[in-house]
């Protein structure tokens, strides 16, 4: 024989690997030795390409063959059993078997769907925001870009440098942009919207033109060019109702008036927080100064470049500036990083633990659907032990159960698509950042997806009872001891009961885990009285505002007014409250050496007097603010105890620290407790300037209310209204809800994950039940002949539970392994409890024992009941 | 000796017609002499002008599938084969096979005919 070719070699490998034991000595080397014949002739005839050719044929019909082999069984072998007309009958049949049995049937149904709603579901936002994130017309070379500052960290960029690295060749564009919240007037009422201030080659990068009118063009960005906007398509629809001829209107935005020149299509979405409104750049309040670092920028990679090879280039532009400009840029570098990683990367985490944890769930659903399939195929033994000894074809027996198995699945799934619609809409409402930034939601391959789930499942799940019924042997099932098949189906069911107790405990570890963070994260103190207190954000903004007197006028007014509020407590503004926007200063004391750039820094806020109070903080040392304080007094601040006790040596009452580059000192007078700016940071180091001394225009209300906070919230916006009636008043929340929007992400997982844990262990208990159920009937006669002889019932009673436990503990086992491990996924995600947390696996463990006992004590009571005279007689 | 059978329903046929392409190509390759599987493919090959191209799995399952319902059945080598392989094996059209074959060939011609009757095809078919 002349040296093997691989195609025979792959060829010979198949029919061994493929085709059953029983039927590889005769059909097996028949097939064989001619398929390599055939193989010979194809390539002697047409080389290798035919051969290869004939190798597709010969495996695939010899995978056909095999797969009829496997499902028929033995010997049996008739020609009378093919065809589509058969097909229709098989189906036909199958539905009649279905709905004899409608508490199965439903059962199946229903936990294919949940199991495949699921998936689709997660996979739709799965899709939307890690395989597809952005709208843009090539997402792939799109790059965030800034600089990079002398001790190495990631920064904005300024105005002039942009200027600079636009004339430079490194990238086909680049576009410098600003987002911000922008305060709307004139016709209509007064609005505060998200805006992004854009460099007119924004819409080269992006590549996506307006539908409507044209995009931002060069020269409308130069300081002093004309001013115009592009809205987006659902702001056009709601401020200016679709109006098509809102070309060329004007609108104030910051009190400046703009043309309106474009709308974006519909749907277009920008990952930076969309916007109402494109804005064209040199509008934004910000210094022409090159070290005024504010802007932030996206560019289009030259064709072929990727980030890293464009950053480098970058870099050496910005040491060529550096050089030129020393005082501004010395030593400052750049960095280019891929858009669509980053904004997907927030995400990434948690949609691949959910899409893994509902993957899960599938499983388990599937593991049930085939245990009871495989429970309904043993009770129909006798049916087919009649019909195989009468002749009938085993083959088209089992075909039928693979044909009831695969409608089972294709009802489920479409059950479970149609339900994923409703899965997209209760993820995105769970989770609102999800909608507002991506496109979430059920396409031509989310539907792929679900279908492809749906096929795999019919032909994993679907196989097991198939094959199961085909290795029935008629002689003994009529023997009524169905002993072989029964043992081998019970030990298949058992050990998916075992998989599922185990998948259902990592579920519910993993759940437990997220809830006990959740619980931490909601006993922590922040440090002031969350209770009952009102905010509302305000930017004051244009001529009326432009002297620290009217700024300082217009919020005692504010205040006033609010304070006579029936229901109002307290009220007070803040630069920044906690859990919202923050602002940082180098703390440098007096007398020291200034160092901005290795200065530890502060979180700044300025604050009327009478804030500590009102927030519920305390007064440690020396007093508060002075009310009375004016604009020529000296100014006075109040630090955290954080700050004083680590930044300040010595006693830090009487101590002065710099608030400005003009080196304004600002003199302590107060020390208060601390507070924390979110719920997973500690104590943060705070400065508190008096807001009448130091007036910001950016300040948030904080009204304690003394009930419900959101009754107060119309009177309050009226109050602002009745001060200045043009003043957008926006965001007016309690700030418990500020406080939720910040765990937001690890609220959705935790419900989620905890819903499918449940689930799964609600599953898994249907799995357990039906072992059992069927444990008790397999042996109904011996246990009948036991009771008989006298056996105790709680003897019997026993028996069946000792089984069913140590399924339960085989897959506690498993389970706490599996758990062990999986909870490690979950570390960037928990807050005050470790991944290894021996309460919660405790819990888990007696939960889902408690669950399989109870599944578990029907059937055993039902094995008690078990009338010993009738089963005797009953063979 | 048994009378030859009238219309395409007799023997309990009605299960198996029609039959698939496949199956009616290996009947007809068996009904003259036996042959074994490689020669069989080569037959139809060669008596479809290539249309019918079966491969070695579709072959031996329907031979086996024919074995069962005993239309074909296992002969030893004619002696007259120069046999460079004593394993092969020779297959031969049983008498039940060769009625299902010609059940089968009788509807062909019954079908046919009403093609013929609506002038869909020539009347004249012989030797084409």
């Amino acid at each position: 024989m002349k040296g093997t070719r691989w195609s025979v070699r792959l060829f010979r490998a198949a029919v061994r690997v493929l085709l059953p034991s029983w039927s590889r000595d005769e059909l097996g080397s028949q097939v064989e030795s001619t398929g390599v014949r055939l193989l010979d002739d194809a390539r002697s005839e047409g080389g290798a390409l035919r051969e290869a050719r004939t190798l597709a044929r010969e495996l695939s019909s010899l995978t056909a063959l095999a797969l009829r082999e496997r499902t028929t069984g033995r010997d049996e072998s008739s020609l009378g059993g093919e065809g589509t007309v058969m097909m229709g009958q098989d189906v036909r049949f199958a539905f009649r078997m279905l709905t004899r049995n409608p508490g199965t049937t439903v059962a199946s149904l229903l936990t294919l769907a949940l199991g495949i709603g699921a998936v689709t579901a997660v996979f739709s936002a799965v899709n939307g925001v890690l395989l597809d994130p952005l709208d843009y017309r090539r997402p792939e070379r799109v790059v965030l870009v800034g600089e990079r500052g002398p001790s190495g960290g990631y920064s904005s960029l300024s105005w002039e440098n942009f200027r600079d690295w636009q004339e430079s060749d490194v990238f086909d564009a680049v576009a410098a942009f600003s987002g911000t919240s922008v305060s709307v007037s004139g016709e209509g009422a007064p609005e505060r919207i998200r805006g992004l201030f854009v460099s007119a080659s924004y819409f080269d990068v992006v590549g996506i033109r307006p539908a409507l009118g044209r995009a931002i063009e060069a020269g409308e960005d130069e300081p002093g060019g004309p001013r115009v906007a592009v809205l987006s398509w659902g702001w056009w629809q709601e401020r200016f109702g679709g109006d098509p001829d809102v070309l060329g209107r004007t609108i104030r935005l910051n009190n400046e008036p703009h043309t309106i020149v474009g709308v974006m299509p519909r749907g277009f979405r920008s990952p930076f927080d969309t916007p109402s409104a494109w804005i064209s750049l040199q509008t934004a309040p910000r210094d022409l100064d090159r070290s005024s670092r504010d802007l932030q920028a996206i560019a289009l990679l030259r064709e072929g470049d990727d980030a890293a090879t464009a950053g480098a280039r970058l870099g050496r532009v910005a040491a060529g500036l550096a050089e030129r400009y020393p005082d501004a840029n010395e030593g400052w570098g750049a960095w280019a990083i891929r858009l669509d990683g980053w904004v997907s990367g927030r995400y990434r985490p948690l949609l691949l633990g959910l899409l893994a944890a509902v993957a899960v769930l599938l499983l388990i659903a599937g593991a049930n659907v085939a245990g009871l399939q495989l429970a309904r195929t043993e009770a129909r033994t006798r049916e087919l032990a009649v019909r195989a000894a009468l002749g009938g074809s085993r083959g088209r027996l089992v075909r039928q159960l693979l044909v009831e198995n695969g409608l089972l699945v294709a009802l489920g799934g479409a059950l479970g698509l149609g339900l994923s619609f409703f899965g997209v809409d209760g993820l995105v409402a769970l989770n609102p950042g999800l909608d507002a930034f991506f496109d979430v939601g059920v396409d031509g391959r989310v539907l792929a997806a679900g279908v492809g789930v749906t096929s795999l499942v019919a032909l994993g799940f679907g196989l097991l009872p198939a094959l199961a019924a085909g290795r029935l042997d008629p002689g003994t099932l009529l023997a009524g001891r169905g002993g072989a098949t029964g043992r081998r189906g019970a030990r298949a069911r058992s050990a998916l009961v075992v998989g599922q107790v185990a998948l259902s405990l990592a579920l519910l570890v993993s759940a437990g885990l997220l809830v006990r963070s959740m619980m931490a994260l909601g006993r922590v103190d922040p440090g002031f009285d969350t209770d009952k207190l009102l905010t509302a954000e305000f930017r004051l903004t244009g001529e009326r505002y432009d002297t620290p007197d009217e700024i300082v006028a217009f919020f005692d007014q504010v205040v006033d007014r609010i304070a006579k509020l029936p229901g109002v407590e307290g009220v007070t503004t803040a630069q920044h409250l906690p859990f919202g926007d923050r602002g940082t200063i180098p703390f440098i004391l007096e007398g020291t050496e200034p160092d901005l750039d290795r200065a530890p820094r502060v979180e700044l806020s300025r604050i009327m007097p009478g804030y500590v109070k009102v927030m519920g903080m305390k007064l440690l040392r020396g007093r508060g603010l002075d009310a009375d304080a004016g604009l020529d007094d000296p100014v006075e601040a109040v630090v955290g105890e954080t700050t004083a006790r680590e930044l300040v040596p010595g006693d830090a009452l009487g101590r002065s620290f710099y608030i400005s580059e003009d080196l304004r000192v600002a003199r302590i007078v107060g020390v208060v407790s601390d507070v924390s700016l979110s719920l997973t940071e500690g104590p943060a180091r705070s400065v508190y300037l008096n807001q009448r001394q130091d007036p910001s225009a950016f300040a948030s209300l904080a009204v304690r209310t003394g009930g419900e906070p959101m009754q107060l919230a119309r009177p309050v916006r009226e109050a602002v209204w009745s001060v200045d009636p043009d003043q957008p008043v926006w965001e007016v929340m309690p700030i418990q809800d500020r406080m939720a929007a910040t765990v937001a992400g690890q609220r959705f997982g935790m419900t989620l994950l905890s819903f499918f844990g449940v689930l799964a262990a609600l599953l898994a208990a249907v799995g357990i039940y039906g072992v059992m159920a069927h444990t008790v009937g397999a042996r109904t006669r011996e246990l009948g002949v036991r009771l008989a002889l006298g056996a105790m019932e709680g003897r019997v009673l026993r028996l069946v539970l000792v089984r069913a436990a140590t399924l339960v503990a085989g897959g506690v086992v498993v389970g706490l392994l599996l758990a062990w491990w999986s909870a490690t996924l979950l570390d960037s995600l928990l807050f005050g409890v470790t991944s290894r947390d021996p309460l919660t696996f405790a819990a888990a463990v007696v939960l889902l024992a408690t669950v399989a006992f109870l599944a578990a004590w029907l059937p055993a009571r039902r094995a008690t009941r078990v009338d010993p005279v009738r089963t005797l007689q009953d063979t | 000796m048994e009378r030859t059978s009238g219309g395409p329903r007799d023997q309990g046929f009605d299960a198996f017609l029609p039959l698939s392409e496949a199956v009616y190509q290996i009947l007809l390759s068996l009904e003259d002499r036996p042959r074994h599987g490689y020669a069989v493919i080569q037959d139809i090959r060669r008596r479809t002008g290539g249309t019918v191209n079966l491969t070695a799995s579709t072959l031996y399952g329907a031979l086996k599938r024919l074995r069962g319902d005993a239309l074909v059945a296992e002969v030893d080598a004619p002696p007259d084969e120069e046999d460079d392989d004593p394993r092969r094996r020779y297959y031969l059209l049983t008498e039940r096979g060769r009625r299902l074959l010609r059940a089968e060939a009788m509807r062909l011609r019954a079908a046919l005919a009403t093609a013929v009757r609506r002038g869909l095809v020539p009347p004249d078919l012989e030797g084409g």
